[in-house]
């Protein structure tokens, strides 16, 4: 067994055998259920008929929003909305934040595999559990979506295979930029609450609520083309709005150079975490 | 797990192991930070099959020298060699178990999980687990999560984890730090037998009687300087000569007016006199001819706390056994 199995095997026992890792997964689960799904069957069922719900969206758009034909795209904006990135953040912090709190790094470290090696196991580690988190995702939003759609007797299709795979990757993909980002602040930090605070105020505060509210000026565009969170909006938004005759918003970049832009910053934090690990473990 | 050399063409390779060192350091030094350095010169050398002894009281700089023999910290200044490889080599490190402070693993996940995970990672069959833990006395408690083991259990499945390797080399930092005695003991027992099993093992302590017990050779530290090396025997020396004889007035007269009235000392009936061991014979027929009846003539050997006394000037670790106070 080569020295990168074995440092996978052992961080796929590690991770598997610990709660925190499928309580994380869960709550994505739930909450992207909760914000996309649950809300918007909230206003249906209680909003007056007729009600016009502002940007063009009307009640019966934002229904068909909630049927199969678009879980892909309902799915996407879950992870790109501050949960996803959250969790993603949360479990990328625990890989390494974890064995500085326990001080397990220097027991890793002492074993065989070379520290490069260790960080190899472990990404591919966290790469299965978000892809097992991704496809819970789309699963769970698949099935609600259908539900919902019989439950209304509308009639929908789903969308193509091949729609569906490259939604998973972009997710799959998404995710990993928020824990790789949430991997290199603790082991920048040596410690899971500083990367888990400032990690969340960035993806959340800076990304989210500040680049919105300088969204007016036009040089704001120029800027958020070079930032990893608004690239992998507009990397999720090249699928489309779900909700029919909602004003699509501006395209900051085509999905191909968002792509491009989130995967690099994605190697990029990786390979910073690379350089880190190999300071002094006391 | 690794036998004693039964045959004798087993034995002379045995003899010849003997005279490898397993562990080598040239002038290595580490300076944490803009801090003093915290090893100073190191010249190590630890011969394979040997105990060897690494003493030194607090903060004397063992635990950084142990992190620099294994990888996790990169030195200053200097080279060392473990096992003919460079530190932190993967070829090297599966050939050595070692436990630097105290172990730590994962506290959600039981013991065995936690030696299912080193196995993992050193690529071994989980199949050693079992008899990993019997050897450390942790079955019955094998499946309780490692975060509710006491201090002395921790401490066995650290060694546990290191046994797993089948470890050619063993480094073991202070191992009966915070055990109650009857964990100290056990943990030397262990410790004697994995030396008595051909391993090396590299055992830090502030305890000078713990490596009176166990070890074959040490290295005395101090200030982060190596201020002594050798087999425990040359090192401890000996310091003269210790006699009685009757009658005691007239024997104390002799050997005044013989070795000068410095080199002779009475305590408890006895003399302590400060010259060359080898002169006992000059000595028993001195008294001899003057019809003094020699009872006692033996080599004074001085303890190993009188020469880290003379050595370093300073008291050992406080948790130094006390022992007679010496004039
Ligand atoms: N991680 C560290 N950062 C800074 N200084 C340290 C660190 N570890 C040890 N030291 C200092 O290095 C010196 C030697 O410490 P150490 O090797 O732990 O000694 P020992 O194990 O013999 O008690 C001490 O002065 C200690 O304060
Ligand atoms: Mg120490």
């Amino acid at each position: 067994m080569s020295a990168l199995v074995g440092s996978f095997a052992a961080e796929w026992l590690k991770l598997r055998k610990r709660t925190s890792t499928w309580v994380l997964g869960g709550i994505l689960v739930l909450l992207v259920l909760v914000l996309e799904y649950g809300f918007a069957l909230l206003a249906i069922t209680t909003v007056p008929k007729g009600t016009h719900l502002g940007g063009g969206v009307t009640l019966a758009g934002l229904r068909e929003a909630l049927y199969p034909a678009h879980f892909t795209q309902m799915t996407l904006s879950g992870f790109v909305s501050g949960v996803g990135s959250a969790i993603a953040l949360i479990l990328g912090v625990l890989l390494y934040g974890s064995e500085y709190t326990w001080s397990t790094l220097k027991t890793v470290f002492t074993q065989r595999p070379r520290r490069s090696q260790v960080l190899g196991g472990k990404l591919a580690a966290l790469a299965l559990t978000l892809l097992i988190y991704t496809l819970a995702t789309f699963a769970a939003t698949a099935i609600l979506s259908s539900v919902t759609q019989a439950a209304y007797g509308g009639t929908s299709t789903w969308p193509g295979a091949s729609d569906i795979a490259r939604a998973v990757l972009v997710a799959w993909l998404i995710s990993g930029l928020w824990a790789t980002l949430g991997m290199v602040l603790s082991v920048l930090f040596r410690q899971s609450a500083l990367a888990i605070g400032l990690g969340l105020v960035y993806a959340i505060a800076v990304e989210t609520i500040i680049f919105n509210v300088l969204r007016g000026f036009s040089w704001m565009q120029n800027v958020e083309r070079g930032f990893p969170g608004a690239n992998a909006q507009a990397l999720a938004q090249s699928f489309g709005s779900a909700v029919r005759g909602a004003t699509e918003p501006a395209v900051l970049v085509g999905a191909g150079q968002a792509a491009a832009v989130v995967a690099a910053f994605l190697v990029a934090f990786i390979v910073l975490s690379a350089l880190l690990l190999r300071r002094d473990v006391t | 797990m690794r036998q004693r050399p039964e045959s004798t063409a087993d034995a002379l390779s045995g003899a010849m192991d003997a005279l490898e060192t397993v562990v080598e350091t040239h002038g290595l030094s580490k300076r944490y930070g803009g801090k003093a350095l915290a090893v100073d010169r190191l010249d190590l050398h630890v011969h394979r099959g040997e105990i060897y002894g690494f003493l030194g009281p607090n903060g004397a700089g063992k635990t950084t020298t142990l992190r620099l023999l294994v990888g996790l910290i990169r030195p200053s200044a200097g080279t060392a060699t473990v096992l003919g490889l460079p530190p932190g080599h993967p070829e090297g490190l599966r050939r050595i178990g070692c436990m630097v402070e105290e172990p730590t693993f994962y506290p959600y996940l039981s013991g065995r999980d936690n030696l299912r995970v080193v196995a993992r990672y050193c690529g071994l069959p989980e199949a050693r687990i079992a008899a990993a833990l019997d050897r450390v006395d942790l079955l019955a408690r094998a499946n309780d999560r490692f975060g509710t083991y006491s201090t002395g259990m921790k401490q066995r499945l650290g060694v546990a984890a290191a046994l797993l390797k089948d470890p050619e080399l063993l480094i073991l930092d202070e191992p009966t730090n915070g055990l109650d005695p009857q964990g100290m003991v056990e943990m030397r027992t262990m410790i004697r037998g994995l030396g008595e099993e051909g391993r090396t093992v590299l055992l830090s302590s502030h305890l000078l009687a713990e490596v009176e017990q166990i070890c074959h050779r040490v290295g005395v530290i101090q200030g982060g300087h190596l201020v002594a090396e050798g087999p425990l025997q040359d090192l401890r020396g000996s310091a003269g000569l210790v006699l009685r004889a009757t009658p005691e007035d007239q024997a104390e007269r002799l050997l005044r007016q013989a070795l000068g009235p410095d080199a002779v000392a009475c305590r408890q009936g006895a003399f302590e006199l400060a010259i060359d061991p080898g002169r006992s014979a000059e000595i028993s027929s001195l008294l001899a001819r003057s019809g003094v009846v020699v009872t006692e003539l033996r080599p004074r050997e001085r303890s190993l706390e009188e020469v880290f006394l003379q050595l370093t000037g300073t008291e050992p670790g406080e948790a130094a056994p006390v022992r007679e106070a010496v004039s």
